[in-house]
Protein backbone atom coordinates (compact mmCIF):
# COMPACT_ATOMS: atom_id res chain seq x y z
CA UNK A 1 0.00 0.00 0.00
CA UNK A 2 1.48 3.39 -0.99
CA UNK A 3 1.25 6.60 1.45
CA UNK A 4 -1.33 8.32 -0.03
CA UNK A 5 -3.46 5.41 -0.11
CA UNK A 6 -2.53 4.98 3.37
CA UNK A 7 -3.06 8.47 4.79
CA UNK A 8 -6.18 8.14 2.70
CA UNK A 9 -7.26 4.70 4.96
CA UNK A 10 -6.47 6.37 7.64
CA UNK A 11 -9.40 8.54 7.49
CA UNK A 12 -12.05 6.39 7.83
CA UNK A 13 -13.87 8.23 5.16
CA UNK A 14 -15.63 5.62 2.29
CA UNK A 15 -14.46 6.73 -0.81
CA UNK A 16 -14.88 5.98 -4.63
CA UNK A 17 -11.94 5.43 -7.09
CA UNK A 18 -13.09 8.11 -8.80
CA UNK A 19 -12.92 9.93 -5.29
CA UNK A 20 -9.09 8.84 -4.96
CA UNK A 21 -8.19 9.50 -8.13
CA UNK A 22 -9.26 13.29 -7.73
CA UNK A 23 -7.79 13.54 -4.73
CA UNK A 24 -4.19 11.50 -6.16
CA UNK A 25 -4.39 14.40 -9.06
CA UNK A 26 -3.87 17.36 -6.30
CA UNK A 27 -1.64 14.99 -3.93
CA UNK A 28 1.98 16.18 -5.27
CA UNK A 29 1.05 19.62 -5.45
CA UNK A 30 -0.01 19.94 -1.52
CA UNK A 31 3.17 17.08 -0.45
CA UNK A 32 5.70 20.27 -2.83
CA UNK A 33 3.52 22.94 -1.09
CA UNK A 34 3.71 21.32 2.84
CA UNK A 35 7.81 21.47 1.61
CA UNK A 36 7.58 24.69 1.20
CA UNK A 37 6.25 25.27 4.46
CA UNK A 38 8.71 23.39 6.29
CA UNK A 39 11.18 25.09 4.48
CA UNK A 40 10.81 28.29 6.43
CA UNK A 41 13.46 29.73 9.15
CA UNK A 42 10.88 29.84 11.99
CA UNK A 43 12.80 32.07 14.40
CA UNK A 44 11.11 34.72 16.87
CA UNK A 45 7.67 32.23 16.24
CA UNK A 46 9.90 29.14 17.60
CA UNK A 47 9.88 31.03 20.93
CA UNK A 48 5.69 32.28 20.80
CA UNK A 49 4.18 29.07 19.16
CA UNK A 50 4.15 27.37 22.26
CA UNK A 51 1.66 30.33 23.34
CA UNK A 52 -0.37 30.69 20.49
CA UNK A 53 -2.96 32.83 21.14
CA UNK A 54 -6.81 33.53 19.60
CA UNK A 55 -6.18 36.82 17.84
CA UNK A 56 -9.07 38.14 19.76
CA UNK A 57 -7.01 37.59 23.16
CA UNK A 58 -5.12 40.66 21.94
CA UNK A 59 -8.30 42.85 22.47
CA UNK A 60 -8.68 41.86 25.89
CA UNK A 61 -11.15 39.05 25.07
CA UNK B 1 -31.41 59.60 -6.64
CA UNK B 2 -34.79 60.47 -7.13
CA UNK B 3 -34.43 58.37 -10.48
CA UNK B 4 -32.96 55.32 -9.04
CA UNK B 5 -35.07 52.05 -8.52
CA UNK B 6 -35.49 51.86 -4.79
CA UNK B 7 -33.78 48.31 -5.26
CA UNK B 8 -30.48 50.32 -6.21
CA UNK B 9 -30.59 52.85 -3.08
CA UNK B 10 -27.45 52.36 -0.83
CA UNK B 11 -28.63 51.86 2.62
CA UNK B 12 -27.37 55.24 3.54
CA UNK B 13 -29.78 56.39 0.65
CA UNK B 14 -32.74 54.57 1.66
CA UNK B 15 -32.53 54.77 5.73
CA UNK B 16 -32.53 58.68 5.33
CA UNK B 17 -35.03 58.22 3.22
CA UNK B 18 -37.13 56.27 5.68
CA UNK B 19 -36.24 58.37 8.55
CA UNK B 20 -37.94 61.38 7.12
CA UNK B 21 -40.81 59.60 5.99
CA UNK B 22 -40.16 59.94 2.33
CA UNK B 23 -39.70 56.02 1.95
CA UNK B 24 -42.01 53.16 3.55
CA UNK B 25 -39.89 50.19 4.65
CA UNK B 26 -43.09 48.12 3.49
CA UNK B 27 -42.41 49.49 -0.05
CA UNK B 28 -38.73 49.26 -0.21
CA UNK B 29 -39.03 45.65 1.05
CA UNK B 30 -41.94 44.91 -1.61
CA UNK B 31 -39.45 46.31 -4.37
CA UNK B 32 -36.97 43.69 -3.40
CA UNK B 33 -39.39 40.59 -3.28
CA UNK B 34 -40.71 41.95 -6.98
CA UNK B 35 -37.14 41.92 -8.07
CA UNK B 36 -36.16 38.73 -6.57
CA UNK B 37 -39.47 37.18 -8.56
CA UNK B 38 -38.05 38.69 -11.81
CA UNK B 39 -34.81 37.86 -11.64
CA UNK B 40 -33.51 34.84 -9.19
CA UNK B 41 -34.90 32.36 -11.00
CA UNK B 42 -31.50 32.96 -13.54
CA UNK B 43 -29.22 34.15 -10.95
CA UNK B 44 -30.24 31.62 -8.19
CA UNK B 45 -28.71 33.66 -5.20
CA UNK B 46 -31.38 32.75 -2.62
CA UNK B 47 -31.84 29.18 -1.49
CA UNK B 48 -35.09 30.20 0.48
CA UNK B 49 -36.80 33.62 0.45
CA UNK B 50 -38.59 34.34 3.77
CA UNK B 51 -41.35 36.79 2.23
CA UNK B 52 -44.37 36.81 4.93
CA UNK B 53 -41.90 36.96 7.73
CA UNK B 54 -40.26 40.16 5.34
CA UNK B 55 -43.39 42.02 4.78
CA UNK B 56 -44.38 41.43 8.74
CA UNK B 57 -41.00 43.27 9.80
CA UNK B 58 -41.54 45.41 7.61
CA UNK B 59 -44.83 46.55 8.20
CA UNK B 60 -43.46 46.30 12.04
CA UNK B 61 -40.68 48.83 11.43
CA UNK B 62 -43.23 50.88 9.53
CA UNK B 63 -45.46 51.39 12.71
CA UNK B 64 -42.73 51.39 14.88
CA UNK B 65 -40.97 54.36 12.86
CA UNK B 66 -44.75 56.04 12.64
CA UNK B 67 -45.18 56.05 16.14
CA UNK B 68 -41.28 57.68 16.70
CA UNK B 69 -39.39 55.21 17.66
CA UNK B 70 -36.67 55.09 15.01
CA UNK B 71 -33.89 52.66 16.12
CA UNK B 72 -31.02 53.72 13.08
CA UNK B 73 -29.91 53.67 9.87
CA UNK B 74 -30.72 49.28 9.15
CA UNK B 75 -34.78 50.20 10.50
CA UNK B 76 -36.61 48.77 7.54
CA UNK B 77 -33.77 47.88 5.59
CA UNK B 78 -33.66 44.36 3.91
CA UNK B 79 -30.78 42.39 4.03
CA UNK B 80 -30.10 38.44 3.50
CA UNK B 81 -27.85 36.08 4.93
CA UNK B 82 -25.50 33.56 4.27
CA UNK B 83 -27.28 30.11 4.95
CA UNK B 84 -24.71 29.39 7.49
CA UNK B 85 -25.99 31.82 9.89
CA UNK B 86 -28.70 30.22 12.39
CA UNK B 87 -32.07 32.26 11.91
CA UNK B 88 -35.00 31.07 14.94
CA UNK B 89 -38.17 28.88 13.18
CA UNK B 90 -36.13 29.37 9.70
CA UNK B 91 -34.29 26.75 7.97
CA UNK B 92 -30.16 27.19 8.03
CA UNK B 93 -28.43 24.67 6.12
CA UNK B 94 -24.89 25.56 5.00
CA UNK B 95 -26.45 23.95 1.71
CA UNK B 96 -25.70 20.91 2.63
CA UNK B 97 -27.90 17.56 2.13
CA UNK B 98 -26.59 16.36 5.17
CA UNK B 99 -28.52 19.92 7.21
CA UNK B 100 -31.52 19.57 5.34
CA UNK B 101 -34.60 20.59 7.05
CA UNK B 102 -32.20 21.69 10.10
CA UNK B 103 -34.32 24.53 11.74
CA UNK B 104 -32.22 26.52 14.20
CA UNK B 105 -34.46 27.45 17.76
CA UNK B 106 -32.21 30.14 18.29
CA UNK B 107 -30.53 32.98 16.13
CA UNK B 108 -27.13 33.61 15.67
CA UNK B 109 -26.07 36.72 17.87
CA UNK B 110 -25.24 38.62 14.30
CA UNK B 111 -28.60 37.91 13.28
CA UNK B 112 -30.33 39.17 16.47
CA UNK B 113 -28.06 42.03 16.75
CA UNK B 114 -29.16 43.49 13.17
CA UNK B 115 -32.77 42.31 13.62
CA UNK B 116 -32.67 44.15 17.29
CA UNK B 117 -31.41 47.33 14.74
CA UNK B 118 -34.63 47.22 12.62
CA UNK B 119 -32.82 44.95 9.78
CA UNK B 120 -35.63 43.29 7.49
CA UNK B 121 -34.56 39.42 5.90
CA UNK B 122 -35.36 38.83 2.77
CA UNK B 123 -34.29 35.12 3.07
CA UNK B 124 -31.04 32.79 3.19
CA UNK B 125 -28.76 33.12 0.08
CA UNK B 126 -26.71 30.28 -1.83
CA UNK B 127 -23.05 29.35 -0.74
CA UNK B 128 -20.92 26.32 -1.37
CA UNK B 129 -21.34 23.57 0.80
CA UNK B 130 -20.03 24.12 4.26
CA UNK B 131 -17.95 27.82 2.90
CA UNK B 132 -15.62 25.30 0.83
CA UNK B 133 -17.50 22.90 -1.32
CA UNK B 134 -17.56 24.82 -4.86
CA UNK B 135 -18.12 24.73 -6.91
CA UNK B 136 -20.79 21.79 -6.61
CA UNK B 137 -22.64 20.85 -3.54
CA UNK B 138 -24.75 19.07 -2.32
CA UNK B 139 -28.24 21.07 -2.29
CA UNK B 140 -29.20 23.35 -5.18
CA UNK B 141 -27.19 24.69 -7.65
CA UNK B 142 -24.85 27.86 -7.41
CA UNK B 143 -25.49 31.52 -7.91
CA UNK B 144 -24.47 32.80 -11.21
CA UNK B 145 -22.55 36.28 -12.06
CA UNK B 146 -24.69 39.07 -12.99
CA UNK B 147 -21.90 40.88 -14.95
CA UNK B 148 -21.83 37.23 -17.16
CA UNK B 149 -23.84 34.52 -16.53
CA UNK B 150 -21.57 31.98 -18.09
CA UNK B 151 -19.21 33.40 -14.85
CA UNK B 152 -18.81 32.03 -11.36
CA UNK B 153 -19.49 34.95 -9.02
CA UNK B 154 -17.19 33.33 -6.41
CA UNK B 155 -17.34 31.59 -3.03
CA UNK B 156 -17.89 31.00 -0.65
CA UNK B 157 -20.30 33.61 0.20
CA UNK B 158 -21.53 33.17 -3.49
CA UNK B 159 -25.33 34.16 -3.33
CA UNK B 160 -24.28 37.14 -1.32
CA UNK B 161 -22.38 38.73 -3.98
CA UNK B 162 -24.74 37.79 -6.41
CA UNK B 163 -27.87 39.09 -4.64
CA UNK B 164 -25.49 42.42 -3.54
CA UNK B 165 -24.67 43.28 -7.26
CA UNK B 166 -27.63 42.24 -8.81
CA UNK B 167 -30.06 44.26 -6.31
CA UNK B 168 -31.51 41.55 -4.77
CA UNK B 169 -31.27 43.06 -1.40
CA UNK B 170 -29.72 45.69 0.24
CA UNK B 171 -26.86 44.29 2.16
CA UNK B 172 -26.02 40.62 2.19
CA UNK B 173 -23.78 38.88 5.14
CA UNK B 174 -20.71 36.45 3.96
CA UNK B 175 -18.52 35.27 5.97
CA UNK B 176 -14.49 34.55 5.56
CA UNK B 177 -12.11 31.70 6.28
CA UNK B 178 -9.37 32.21 2.68
CA UNK B 179 -11.36 35.10 1.37
CA UNK B 180 -15.27 34.03 0.62
CA UNK B 181 -16.06 37.68 1.60
CA UNK B 182 -13.32 39.34 -0.58
CA UNK B 183 -13.48 36.82 -3.74
CA UNK B 184 -17.15 37.41 -4.26
CA UNK B 185 -16.75 41.10 -3.55
CA UNK B 186 -14.01 41.50 -5.73
CA UNK B 187 -15.94 39.00 -8.72
CA UNK B 188 -19.31 40.70 -8.20
CA UNK B 189 -18.26 44.38 -8.49
CA UNK B 190 -19.09 44.95 -4.87
CA UNK B 191 -17.70 45.63 -1.47
CA UNK B 192 -17.06 42.98 1.72
CA UNK B 193 -15.05 43.47 4.75
CA UNK B 194 -13.43 40.68 6.51
CA UNK B 195 -12.86 42.41 9.93
CA UNK B 196 -10.44 41.52 12.87
CA UNK B 197 -10.78 38.06 14.04
CA UNK B 198 -12.44 38.79 17.56
CA UNK B 199 -14.57 41.79 16.08
CA UNK B 200 -17.51 39.94 15.27
CA UNK B 201 -19.30 36.93 16.70
CA UNK B 202 -19.44 33.86 15.41
CA UNK B 203 -21.65 31.94 17.66
CA UNK B 204 -24.49 30.29 15.30
CA UNK B 205 -22.40 30.51 12.83
CA UNK B 206 -21.66 27.02 10.88
CA UNK B 207 -18.21 26.53 11.26
CA UNK B 208 -15.48 26.16 8.56
CA UNK B 209 -12.27 26.59 10.59
CA UNK B 210 -12.40 27.63 13.91
CA UNK B 211 -8.92 29.78 13.84
CA UNK B 212 -9.59 31.00 10.95
CA UNK B 213 -13.78 32.13 10.48
CA UNK B 214 -14.67 35.38 10.35
CA UNK B 215 -18.15 37.22 9.52
CA UNK B 216 -18.71 40.02 7.92
CA UNK B 217 -20.80 42.15 5.61
CA UNK B 218 -21.07 42.73 1.48
CA UNK B 219 -22.77 46.22 0.77
CA UNK B 220 -22.85 48.37 -2.60
CA UNK B 221 -20.84 51.33 -0.43
CA UNK B 222 -17.93 51.14 1.45
CA UNK B 223 -20.64 53.91 3.90
CA UNK B 224 -22.89 50.97 3.59
CA UNK B 225 -20.55 47.99 5.06
CA UNK B 226 -19.85 50.80 7.98
CA UNK B 227 -23.70 50.97 8.19
CA UNK B 228 -23.81 47.21 8.68
CA UNK B 229 -20.64 46.33 10.48
CA UNK B 230 -21.64 48.80 13.21
CA UNK B 231 -24.29 46.76 15.42
CA UNK B 232 -22.50 43.40 13.90
CA UNK B 233 -19.19 44.35 15.69
CA UNK B 234 -18.75 44.07 19.49
CA UNK B 235 -17.91 41.03 22.33
CA UNK B 236 -20.08 38.05 23.08
CA UNK B 237 -19.92 36.16 25.64
CA UNK B 238 -21.27 33.25 23.67
CA UNK B 239 -18.12 32.88 21.38
CA UNK B 240 -15.51 32.36 22.82
CA UNK B 241 -12.89 33.89 20.81
CA UNK B 242 -14.79 37.21 20.73
CA UNK B 243 -12.81 40.32 21.55
CA UNK B 244 -13.61 42.53 24.49
CA UNK B 245 -11.73 45.46 21.86
CA UNK B 246 -14.17 49.00 22.06
CA UNK B 247 -16.00 49.59 19.11
CA UNK B 248 -16.21 53.26 17.14
CA UNK B 249 -18.19 54.68 15.57
CA UNK B 250 -17.04 53.58 11.84
CA UNK B 251 -19.29 55.66 10.03
CA UNK B 252 -17.66 59.07 11.10
CA UNK B 253 -14.61 57.56 10.58
CA UNK B 254 -14.98 57.98 6.76
CA UNK B 255 -13.13 60.71 4.88
CA UNK B 256 -11.99 62.43 1.90
CA UNK B 257 -8.43 61.70 1.66
CA UNK B 258 -5.35 59.55 2.29
CA UNK B 259 -2.89 62.23 3.75
CA UNK B 260 -1.10 61.11 6.55
CA UNK B 261 -1.67 57.96 6.15
CA UNK B 262 1.02 55.81 4.33
CA UNK B 263 0.18 52.56 2.16
CA UNK B 264 2.70 49.72 1.69
CA UNK B 265 2.01 46.58 -1.28
CA UNK B 266 4.46 43.67 -1.46
CA UNK B 267 5.55 44.05 -5.38
CA UNK B 268 7.95 40.95 -5.36
CA UNK B 269 5.21 38.94 -4.15
CA UNK B 270 2.38 40.66 -6.25
CA UNK B 271 4.43 40.12 -9.03
CA UNK B 272 5.70 36.64 -8.05
CA UNK B 273 4.59 33.68 -10.63
CA UNK B 274 3.10 31.68 -7.63
CA UNK B 275 0.47 34.33 -7.71
CA UNK B 276 -0.07 34.35 -11.49
CA UNK B 277 -1.60 37.72 -11.51
CA UNK B 278 -3.76 38.35 -14.83
CA UNK B 279 -1.93 41.37 -16.83
CA UNK B 280 -5.75 43.48 -16.76
CA UNK B 281 -5.59 43.18 -12.95
CA UNK B 282 -2.14 44.02 -12.02
CA UNK B 283 -2.14 47.34 -14.46
CA UNK B 284 -5.55 48.10 -12.86
CA UNK B 285 -3.78 47.50 -9.72
CA UNK B 286 -0.68 50.21 -10.41
CA UNK B 287 -3.71 52.74 -11.60
CA UNK B 288 -4.74 52.10 -8.16
CA UNK B 289 -1.30 53.24 -6.54
CA UNK B 290 -1.44 56.19 -8.46
CA UNK B 291 -4.72 57.16 -7.60
CA UNK B 292 -3.96 56.59 -3.92
CA UNK B 293 -1.21 58.83 -4.11
CA UNK B 294 -3.19 61.29 -5.41
CA UNK B 295 -5.39 61.00 -2.68
CA UNK B 296 -2.54 62.09 -0.47
CA UNK B 297 -1.27 58.81 0.99
CA UNK B 298 2.72 58.50 0.81
CA UNK B 299 2.96 54.88 -1.01
CA UNK B 300 5.36 52.15 -0.33
CA UNK B 301 7.25 48.58 -1.04
CA UNK B 302 7.30 46.87 1.59
CA UNK B 303 8.37 43.04 1.89
CA UNK B 304 6.91 40.10 3.57
CA UNK B 305 9.44 37.15 3.60
CA UNK B 306 7.12 34.08 4.76
CA UNK B 307 3.80 35.39 2.85
CA UNK B 308 5.58 33.44 -0.38
CA UNK B 309 3.87 30.25 1.95
CA UNK B 310 1.07 31.65 3.55
CA UNK B 311 -1.53 31.20 1.64
CA UNK B 312 -0.72 27.53 1.53
CA UNK B 313 -0.33 27.25 5.38
CA UNK B 314 -3.92 28.70 5.90
CA UNK B 315 -4.93 26.41 3.21
CA UNK B 316 -3.73 23.14 5.48
CA UNK B 317 -4.97 24.76 8.88
CA UNK B 318 -8.50 25.28 7.12
CA UNK B 319 -9.03 21.80 5.80
CA UNK B 320 -7.35 20.23 8.79
CA UNK B 321 -10.05 22.22 11.06
CA UNK B 322 -12.76 21.38 8.71
CA UNK B 323 -11.86 17.41 8.83
CA UNK B 324 -12.10 17.56 12.68
CA UNK B 325 -15.13 19.09 12.89
CA UNK B 326 -16.77 16.99 9.79
CA UNK B 327 -15.03 13.56 9.70
CA UNK B 328 -18.12 11.74 12.14
CA UNK B 329 -20.27 13.09 9.23
CA UNK B 330 -18.00 12.15 6.81
CA UNK B 331 -17.63 8.52 7.72
CA UNK B 332 -21.30 7.67 8.64
CA UNK B 333 -22.76 9.84 5.46
CA UNK B 334 -20.85 10.22 2.62
CA UNK B 335 -23.35 10.40 0.26
CA UNK B 336 -24.76 13.35 2.07
CA UNK B 337 -22.13 15.94 0.86
CA UNK B 338 -21.12 16.87 -2.46
CA UNK B 339 -18.33 15.78 -4.21
CA UNK B 340 -15.92 18.82 -3.52
CA UNK B 341 -16.73 19.24 0.12
CA UNK B 342 -16.23 15.81 0.68
CA UNK B 343 -12.65 15.59 -1.14
CA UNK B 344 -11.56 19.01 0.69
CA UNK B 345 -12.96 17.78 4.01
CA UNK B 346 -11.50 14.35 3.39
CA UNK B 347 -7.84 15.75 2.27
CA UNK B 348 -7.84 17.37 5.23
CA UNK B 349 -7.81 14.17 7.73
CA UNK B 350 -4.22 12.70 5.23
CA UNK B 351 -2.01 15.40 6.69
CA UNK B 352 0.70 14.33 9.33
CA UNK B 353 0.18 16.10 12.80
CA UNK B 354 3.49 17.80 11.61
CA UNK B 355 2.13 19.39 8.73
CA UNK B 356 -0.83 21.22 10.87
CA UNK B 357 2.11 21.87 14.01
CA UNK B 358 3.96 23.73 10.95
CA UNK B 359 1.66 25.55 9.60
CA UNK B 360 0.46 26.90 13.07
CA UNK B 361 4.38 28.00 13.56
CA UNK B 362 4.11 29.82 10.45
CA UNK B 363 1.17 31.68 11.13
CA UNK B 364 2.95 32.98 13.98
CA UNK B 365 6.30 33.95 11.81
CA UNK B 366 3.61 35.77 9.34
CA UNK B 367 1.61 37.58 12.17
CA UNK B 368 5.06 38.64 13.94
CA UNK B 369 6.44 39.60 10.10
CA UNK B 370 3.11 41.70 9.54
CA UNK B 371 3.28 43.31 13.16
CA UNK B 372 6.52 44.62 12.25
CA UNK B 373 5.48 45.68 9.01
CA UNK B 374 2.36 47.38 10.26
CA UNK B 375 4.45 49.67 13.24
CA UNK B 376 5.41 51.88 9.68
CA UNK B 377 2.71 51.30 7.02
CA UNK B 378 -1.04 51.86 8.15
CA UNK B 379 -2.68 49.78 5.47
CA UNK B 380 -1.32 47.24 3.05
CA UNK B 381 -3.08 46.98 -0.87
CA UNK B 382 -2.71 44.37 -3.16
CA UNK B 383 -5.29 43.32 -5.97
CA UNK B 384 -7.95 40.82 -4.38
CA UNK B 385 -8.17 38.40 -6.27
CA UNK B 386 -5.17 37.56 -9.36
CA UNK B 387 -8.35 37.69 -12.04
CA UNK B 388 -11.17 38.65 -12.97
CA UNK B 389 -14.84 35.85 -12.54
CA UNK B 390 -13.40 32.15 -13.29
CA UNK B 391 -15.78 29.83 -15.31
CA UNK B 392 -17.51 27.00 -13.51
CA UNK B 393 -15.57 24.13 -14.20
CA UNK B 394 -12.73 24.89 -11.89
CA UNK B 395 -11.30 22.18 -9.40
CA UNK B 396 -11.36 23.54 -5.83
CA UNK B 397 -8.44 21.21 -4.65
CA UNK B 398 -5.46 22.01 -6.14
CA UNK B 399 -7.24 25.70 -6.22
CA UNK B 400 -6.17 25.65 -2.31
CA UNK B 401 -2.70 25.64 -2.89
CA UNK B 402 -2.33 28.87 -5.44
CA UNK B 403 -0.89 31.61 -3.63
CA UNK B 404 -3.02 34.31 -2.98
CA UNK B 405 -3.83 37.83 -1.65
CA UNK B 406 -6.69 37.36 1.16
CA UNK B 407 -5.36 34.10 3.06
CA UNK B 408 -2.72 35.84 4.78
CA UNK B 409 -5.21 38.21 6.32
CA UNK B 410 -7.08 35.31 7.65
CA UNK B 411 -4.00 34.02 9.60
CA UNK B 412 -2.91 37.33 10.77
CA UNK B 413 -6.49 38.05 11.79
CA UNK B 414 -6.13 41.46 10.25
CA UNK B 415 -9.34 43.69 8.88
CA UNK B 416 -9.03 43.39 5.19
CA UNK B 417 -11.72 45.26 2.55
CA UNK B 418 -12.04 44.47 -0.98
CA UNK B 419 -13.60 47.57 -3.36
CA UNK B 420 -14.59 47.45 -6.87
CA UNK B 421 -11.94 48.79 -8.35
CA UNK B 422 -12.25 48.96 -12.61
CA UNK B 423 -13.15 46.20 -15.13
CA UNK B 424 -11.70 44.44 -17.46
CA UNK B 425 -11.81 44.24 -21.21
CA UNK B 426 -14.35 41.64 -20.97
CA UNK B 427 -16.05 43.94 -18.56
CA UNK B 428 -16.55 41.72 -15.58
CA UNK B 429 -15.57 43.53 -12.49
CA UNK B 430 -11.99 43.74 -10.59
CA UNK B 431 -11.60 44.27 -6.80
CA UNK B 432 -8.73 45.83 -4.67
CA UNK B 433 -7.83 44.83 -1.09
CA UNK B 434 -7.02 47.03 1.84
CA UNK B 435 -5.77 45.50 4.75
CA UNK B 436 -4.84 47.24 8.08
CA UNK B 437 -3.83 47.12 11.88
CA UNK B 438 -5.91 44.80 13.95
CA UNK B 439 -9.01 46.59 15.19
CA UNK B 440 -8.40 49.82 12.60
CA UNK B 441 -11.21 48.76 10.73
CA UNK B 442 -11.81 52.52 10.84
CA UNK B 443 -8.67 53.25 8.76
CA UNK B 444 -9.89 50.68 6.39
CA UNK B 445 -13.46 51.98 5.99
CA UNK B 446 -12.06 55.20 5.83
CA UNK B 447 -9.36 54.96 3.19
CA UNK B 448 -11.77 52.80 1.41
CA UNK B 449 -14.42 55.38 1.26
CA UNK B 450 -12.04 58.10 -0.14
CA UNK B 451 -10.92 55.57 -2.62
CA UNK B 452 -14.53 54.63 -3.62
CA UNK B 453 -15.29 58.54 -4.06
CA UNK B 454 -12.16 59.16 -5.95
CA UNK B 455 -11.59 56.49 -8.36
CA UNK B 456 -14.38 53.88 -8.78
CA UNK B 457 -16.65 53.53 -11.63
CA UNK B 458 -20.17 53.09 -9.95
CA UNK B 459 -21.55 50.56 -12.76
CA UNK B 460 -23.98 48.33 -11.71
CA UNK B 461 -24.14 44.60 -13.94
CA UNK B 462 -26.86 44.02 -16.81
CA UNK B 463 -29.51 42.57 -15.56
Amino acid sequence: MSDFDAFAERTGVALSQDDLQRIATCWDGYMEAIEGIYEVKLGAADEVAGRFDPQGAEGGA
Amino acid sequence: MADTPLYYLSIAEASARIQSGDLSPVELTQAFLDRIDALDGELNSYILVTREEALASAHAAEDEIAAGRYRGPLHGIPIALKDLYDTKGIATTGQSKLLEGRVPEEDCTVWGRLCEAGAVLLGKLTMFEFALGGPDTSLEELSRNPWDLSKSPGGSSSGSGTAMAAGLAMGTLGSDTGGSIRIPAAYCGIVGIKPTYGRVSRAGVLPLSWSLDHAGPMTWTVEDAALMLQPMAGHDPADPTSSKAAVPDFRSALRDDLRGLTVGFPRSYIASPDVMLDDEVHEAFHDSLSALRDLGAAVEVVEIPSLKHATQANSLIMIAEAHAYHVDNLRKHPDLYGQTAKLCFTLGGMFSSGDYVQSMRLRSQVRSEYAALMERVDLIATPTMATPASDFDFDLLPVLMISNFMGPMNMTGMPALSIPNGFSKGGLPIGLQLAGRPFEESTVLGAGHAYEKAARPFARPPV
